[in-house]
């Protein structure tokens, strides 16, 4: 096996392979004293091969990281496996100039002329953490334009149910509407879910429990834009909806509606 | 030990939980209830719970067993101004609370028993 790699890898082209890869390669040894680092780390950083090479690693650490990092770099010695670093942490590399950059970092122990040492792989992650960030962002957004309350007569809400209905949102969902029907003294609710994409027992739980909380607050509710499809996929699931109020549209719901609040 | 105030107007006993409702007093409540319903020979009783900012499973105990109990002395019962935040605790506490009637506030609570305010000319 050993005749064999240096037969077909010669240490010129290993050396290669570790200097020309397309991602951030730094070896460095058990005092955080970087030995090497490749090509892509140089582009990356900005710095040149040998102004790397003697430094320590916390060199490309923002300075608010320098500290902390000796003690964490220690216990990887302490126990040396290969991992991840900074798990669910987001992590940035400093660059020649002072700007920051978006990495992950990889960490492999690797025994060398009996000194343990420790292969750092450094993969830039603006791109990534851009989406991420958007995503994020976007979710939030939302969120927050998915689930309005909207007083559409003195006295009556419609809450509108666009999208898909977990459970983590039907509790925000619950939440919202009883704090502003408090608020606003809504006596009907009339909860529109036309633009449900799908129902299915547990969503058909949520609604369930909704009108069940409003019931318990003194206000009537009605579910509207029931469509056929939902009808049948109610009916199939034997979904019992008990004795929740429902209309087919909206303007039906809003009718019904109209006609409680003169009863009241 | 300081008793709930049960009032009576007309035919309908009164009463407003506490903020401050501690469970040696919340023990009381139903027996409150009862006694005043007994003596006064009232047709219905309001509670207004509007003050509590959170129920534990004991307070929804002694509510819900208010409203049977008084529902078996054959009078009608509502609760009225439950909290959001209190709504949902009931839910997650997974009680049947279908059998109780409910208002938003006394306002509509006297009118599901049938009664509404008018000035007197």
């Amino acid at each position: 096996m050993a005749d064999k790699t240096e037969v077909i890898f010669s240490q010129e082209f290993l050396y290669s392979i570790f200097d020309l890869a397309p991602i951030g390669i730094i070896i460095a040894n058990s005092q955080g004293v970087i030995e090497d680092a490749n090509q892509y780390i140089c582009s990356l950083t900005d710095y040149e091969s040998e102004e790397l090479v003697g430094q320590k690693v916390e060199l490309l650490l923002p300075e608010r990281f320098r500290g902390g990092h000796v003690a964490l770099r220690d216990s990887f010695f302490a126990h040396p496996t290969i991992r991840m670093m900074g798990r669910n942490r987001e992590l940035n590399a400093v660059t020649k100039s002072g700007s920051e950059l978006p990495i992950e970092v990889g960490l492999a122990p690797i025994k060398s002329d009996g000194d343990l040492k420790v292969i750092v792989t450094i993969t830039d992650v603006t791109m990534k953490r851009e989406a991420d960030n958007k995503m994020r962002a976007l979710s939030i957004e939302l969120e927050e334009v998915s689930t309005p309350i909207l007083e559409v007569w003195e006295g009556v809400a419609v809450v509108p149910i666009i999208g898909s209905l977990d459970t983590d949102r039907a509790q925000k969902l619950l939440e919202s509407t009883l704090a502003k029907m408090k608020d606003a003294r809504f006596r009907v609710t009339i909860l529109d879910i036309t633009g449900l994409t799908c129902i299915d027992t547990s969503v058909a739980h949520h609604l369930l429990r909704l009108t069940a909380a409003i019931g318990l607050m003194g206000g009537h509710s009605v579910l509207t834009g029931i469509s056929p499809e939902i009808a049948k996929t109610i009916v199939r699931l034997g979904v019992d909806l008990g004795e929740l109020k429902t209309c087919s549209t909206l303007a039906r719901g809003l009718n019904y509606a109209i006609t409680v609040l003169e009863e009241c | 030990m300081k008793n709930i105030p049960v009032l009576k107007l007309g035919s309908i006993l009164f009463l407003t939980v506490p903020e401050n409702m501690n469970d040696a007093m919340a023990q009381y409540l139903e027996e409150d209830v009862l006694q005043q319903l007994h003596k006064t020979g009232a047709e219905a009783v309001v509670i207004d719970i509007s003050s509590l900012e959170i129920i534990d499973s004991f307070m929804a105990r002694v509510i819900t067993e208010t409203v049977q109990t008084t529902k078996v002395m054959g009078a009608r019962i509502v609760v009225v101004g439950m909290s959001s935040v209190a709504t949902i605790t009931l839910l997650e506490l997974g009680l049947d609370m279908s059998d109780i009637e409910t208002a938003m506030d006394l306002e509509s609570g006297l009118h599901k028993l049938g009664y509404r305010l008018q000035t007197i000319k």
